[in-house]
């Protein structure tokens, strides 16, 4: 580092004063960090600014006093809804933000439409060979379950509804007659 | 209704800018109230001749009118009574919190003498530092809100800056 004092003209200050409040182009940041490494003078005077620049950055705003809004004459307007409101907050951004919410509400409806676009034109088209293929194979499982249904039908009939149901229904019709028969002798 | 739901929106979003620019200008507490009331009341009496986007600039504009307004009555009175100083306090951001008496006291006292500066900045300086610094507004803005072209007020935010520095060297030599 030169530790001989570099003359530090207006125009070499403004550009460190910029820097040192964070507010300072990319080529003059470049510039002053260069003389800062350079130059003890500089970068004592840039510490110098960069604290108190650092002090000022920490001062906030006052919080408003709601007690302001008492005596005021405008009627229907519930102050305290002021606070913690999704859509005030929205519309906040948007005023705060206009293009980048503009930007971003383009953005958004383009990705919809486009989406929205893509959906309709889904189409299917097929050789008349694949379809004819389809079809064959639409008629060979429709077979197959007709088949199954038949099959299902004739099992039912001949042997659920005879044998299962059909049997055991007759003989307790037979106990019935029996035990109606003996009831009459008496 | 619709009226009622800009008005909040824009009270919800500016009040603060209000207050604080109201409160660093006229340094008196009870004149900054009266000014955010009077601005706010003109907010509702204007809200449908102006564009809600371009709501800030009419605000801060609106908000810098009467300031200087109460500047000007002010200057014609003597001797006011109630002065800011104890108004600044809960406007710190302390960063970073200790629990170190000393360190708390020393930012105190930092922070107490970057009042103090602000405070002794002209007014034309302080209302374009304040606007830039405290209330985050661009050039741009600051510009419309004033009514001055954007290389002035890049000029007098650089004279600001030079000036609290000066302000604070003046305090350490004082303070030495």
């Amino acid at each position: 580092m030169n530790t001989k004092p570099f003359e530090i003209t207006d125009e070499i200050l403004d550009k460190l004063i910029s820097t040192a409040y964070g507010d300072a182009g990319f080529l003059d940041k470049i510039y002053v960090k260069k003389l800062i490494r350079k130059h003890e003078n500089v970068r004592l005077l840039y510490e110098q600014y960069s604290a108190v620049a650092n002090e000022v950055h920490k001062v906030k705003e006052h919080e408003f006093p709601y007690q302001l809004t008492k005596p005021l004459p405008i009627r229907n307007v519930n102050y305290k809804e002021f606070k913690n409101s999704f859509w005030v907050d929205l519309l906040s951004i948007i005023i705060n933000r206009p293009l980048i919410s503009t930007v971003t509400a383009i953005v958004m409806i383009t990705a919809v439409t486009v989406s929205l676009i893509n959906i309709k034109q889904v189409e299917y088209k097929y050789t008349p060979i694949e379809i004819t293929t389809a079809d064959e194979q639409v008629r060979k499982a429709l077979g197959i379950v007709s088949k199954i249904f038949n099959e299902t039908k004739t099992t039912l009939r001949n042997e659920v509804l005879g044998e299962k149901v059909g049997t055991p229904i007759r003989e307790s019709i037979g106990i019935v007659n029996i035990i109606f028969n003996k009831g009459e002798q008496k | 209704m619709l009226k009622q739901k800009k008005y909040r929106v824009l009270v919800q979003q500016y009040k603060n800018k209000i207050y604080t620019y109201s409160l660093y200008m006229l340094r008196n507490r009870m004149d900054a109230d009266d000014v955010t009331q009077e601005v706010l009341i003109r907010i509702w009496q204007n809200i449908d001749k102006f564009n809600i986007l371009a709501a800030k600039t009419w605000i801060m504009k609106t908000t810098n009118n009467l300031c200087i307004d109460y500047l000007r009555k002010r200057s014609k009175k003597l001797n006011r009574d109630i002065e800011i100083d104890e108004v600044f306090e809960e406007s710190h951001s302390n960063s970073n919190h200790s629990d170190n008496p000393l360190i708390i006291t020393h930012n105190n006292i930092v922070f107490e003498r970057i009042k103090e500066s602000i405070e002794r900045l002209p007014d034309n300086l302080k209302s374009i530092f304040i606007l830039y610094e405290i209330n985050g507004l661009k050039y741009k803005e600051i510009s419309k809100s004033l009514d001055m072209p954007i290389n002035t007020i890049k000029v007098y935010l650089l004279r600001a800056r030079k000036k609290l520095q000066e302000e604070l060297k003046i305090y350490e030599h004082e303070t030495v």
